[in-house]
């Protein structure tokens, strides 16, 4: 083969190898975060609040026909709740919420901080929403989820409530917290 | 080999992308279309298990006594009032209430803070009882239309361990889990 059939056959060699070798660095970068958002990226955690929230529940209404019972006691540097609540929750990823039932029936004596947390197989909790206070006498039906908690996808998850009980004096967090295990979530659209 | 790595390269990149929704359209009166139709289940307002617990607790206030070997009783020649190190409290009791149409599993536990991490906890007057507590449904037996007769457990915590110098009076939280059935 002559040289200038050589030169022919190849065109711009130097330019296809500079392409080739941007193509093969976006390649690689897009495998490695792509592994990194699967396997390594930790959620941070959110943390338990030591004090109430200032803020009320912006979801939390009145409960309606509650029946009439007489105001827990509660022992001196102790406290007395009382909870309803219904397993089954659904989380709409359209509404990027939680539809759920939890009360604070009038006869507790602590406020309440509600939060709702995704068990995964491997024990991982998470959690993916986080009320307000919630003042006995309140109830909260819708939690808004939290932005970039979990990435969730529709099917069923196992949960659980954790919820802390507060002073309602004080706003300082009680020494017993509660911990709902056996939630059923449901994801949909 | 440059039409193949393009390839390569452009399925890759893909792979970070957020996953598109896909709408399905169903149009016009010469076309047809598939589209997935989900159906979900509604029990209604009536009929469900609604869970009504309640937690009491009182102060939970302990005091941990070091070793005495008690006070020297100058007329019998002996010491009195001897006592082994650990920890005491009357302020130590929790109830919990059943008042749901089923029954559940209560389960106490202590987390103690990073500054005490050898306190442990038991369970009873004794420090004998596991921590978990099965408690009836209140739709069954004398609780049935009678709140005042909700099935409940009364229980009290004890605590073991050394603390060393207590720097913080905040030891740890009392977790009480309801597990639903």
């Amino acid at each position: 083969m002559s040289g200038e059939e050589k030169g022919t056959t190849s065109g711009r060699p130097g330019g296809t190898g500079i392409l080739i070798a941007i193509l093969l660095l976006i390649t690689v970068i897009a495998v490695g975060v792509t592994v990194w958002a699967l396997f390594f990226r930790k959620t941070t955690p959110v943390l338990a609040p030591d004090y109430a929230p200032v803020e009320a529940e912006p979801n939390a209404v009145p409960i309606e026909d509650e029946p009439e019972e007489d105001k827990m006691e509660a022992a001196q540097g102790g406290g007395a709740v009382s909870m309803t609540y219904q397993k089954n929750v659904t989380i709409s990823l359209a509404d990027s919420a939680a539809k759920l039932m939890f009360q604070n029936p009038s006869k507790s004596v602590n406020d309440m901080v509600l939060q709702l947390i995704l068990v995964s197989a491997d024990g991982t909790e998470t959690v993916i929403a986080q009320s307000g206070t919630l003042k006995p006498g309140n109830k909260v039906e819708r939690l808004d989820l939290i932005e970039g908690a979990a990435a969730l996808s529709e099917g069923t998850y196992n949960g659980r409530f954790n919820v802390l009980y507060y002073d309602p004096d004080s706003g300082e967090k009680a020494i017993v917290n509660g911990s709902v295990e056996g939630i059923e979530v449901t994801v949909t659209q | 080999m440059t039409a193949v790595v393009l390839t390569a390269a452009a399925l890759t990149m893909s792979m970070g992308m957020t996953a598109l929704a896909v709408t399905t359209t169903i149009e016009g009166s010469n076309r047809s279309t598939k589209t997935q139709v989900t159906g979900y289940y509604d029990e209604g307002n009536g009929g469900g298990t609604v869970y009504k617990v309640d937690v009491e607790w009182e102060g939970m206030t302990f005091t941990y006594s070091a070793n005495s070997s008690g006070t020297w009783n100058p007329n019998t020649h002996d010491f009195e009032g001897a006592s082994e190190s650990g920890w005491s409290s009357n302020t130590n009791g929790i109830k919990i209430t059943n008042h749901s149409n089923a029954p559940i599993t209560a389960k106490l536990s202590f987390q103690p803070t990073s500054g005490y991490p050898d306190i442990t906890a038991s369970w009873g007057t004794d420090g004998t009882e596991s921590g978990e507590y099965t408690l009836a449904s209140a739709a069954e037996g004398n609780s049935f239309k009678s709140p005042d007769n909700a099935p409940f457990v009364e229980t009290a915590m004890q605590l073991a361990g050394d603390p060393g110098t207590i720097s913080s009076h905040y030891i740890g939280d009392v977790i009480v889990t309801l597990v639903t059935e």
